[in-house]
């Protein structure tokens, strides 16, 4: 009886260990892919800033990257699914992202996509940004 | 005549295996604590890693500029860009792991991020996140 009894508290502490340990590696996959995907929205940034876009009010000053993102590997290929490589961070950890006209919108804006990955976790990220590069919405899904 | 009740060897033989039972439960006891302890440190760095790479990801270009700059003392850009507080409530010390850096790009506008919090309980651990910002 004594020793059933022991049996069920140390599997019940062995059980209760193990999830914690659990619980707190996937906080760190969840943030490590979350910061993956940062990561390829601050790229894609820095690639739309390199662009030539002004604010010339009529289509929002994206006609002409519009134009250079449906071949560039940095649009979208079928809407929102990236086409350019995945970047990897480390051996675990990589990011891609893709930039589209968010045609639902009048509002003149690009949407960034972005995805990041990490060993057990995957993060994606939706930001609305209007010619001044200024994110306008976030969304994470 | 026979005499009624357990010998003197039944009843050492009982409690050895009680013994054996209770030394076994002790050694997962330990263990579970820690692991359990372990777990939470990870927690803590992650948690304090995390907020390094919020500071970083809201700091204007010119704190970029010296975080990439100052190597592994980006104490010197501001109190923001260290650690808020090196040891928790257990007396666990938390610090920035030489891994940690912050290099702009060729345009010098892109800066990437790696927060490296690093602790030590029966060994050295690092929690990194890697990150890129565009300020």
């Amino acid at each position: 009886m004594l020793i059933t009894v022991m049996a069920g508290v140390a599997g019940t502490v062995i059980l209760s260990t193990q999830q914690d340990l659990s619980l707190a590696g996937q906080d760190r996959e969840a943030l490590a892919a979350f910061y993956a995907a940062e990561d390829g929205v601050a790229q894609a940034k820095a690639w739309l800033a390199a662009r030539p876009a002004k604010d010339d009010g009529a289509g929002g000053g994206w006609t002409a990257i519009l134009g250079e993102l449906e071949s560039a590997p940095e649009g979208c290929a079928g809407g929102t699914r990236a086409r350019r490589d995945w970047t990897p961070l480390d051996a675990s950890t990589r990011f891609t992202f893709c930039i589209h006209n968010d045609a639902a919108s009048r509002r003149e804006v690009l949407t960034i996509e972005a995805w990041g990955v990490s060993a057990a976790a995957q993060a994606h990220i939706a930001v609305d940004v209007a010619p001044s590069l200024a994110t306008i919405e976030w969304r994470q899904y | 005549m026979r005499t009624r009740g357990a010998s003197l060897t039944e009843v050492m033989i009982s409690m050895s295996l009680v013994l054996v039972g209770t030394l076994a439960l002790a050694r997962v006891l330990v263990t579970s604590i820690t692991a359990g302890a372990s777990a939470s440190h990870f927690a803590q760095a992650e948690a304090r890693a995390a907020a390094l790479v919020e500071q970083i990801r809201l700091a204007p270009a010119p704190a970029l500029a010296c975080l990439a700059a100052h190597g592994g003392s980006w104490s010197a850009c501001g109190a923001a860009y260290a650690i808020a507080e090196p040891t928790d409530r257990g007396g666990q010390s938390y610090f920035l792991d030489g891994a940690s850096r912050v290099s702009a790009d060729a345009s010098g506008r892109l800066f990437d991020v790696t927060v490296a919090v690093a602790f030590t309980d029966q060994r050295r651990h690092v929690v990194a996140l890697r990150t890129a910002v565009f300020p």
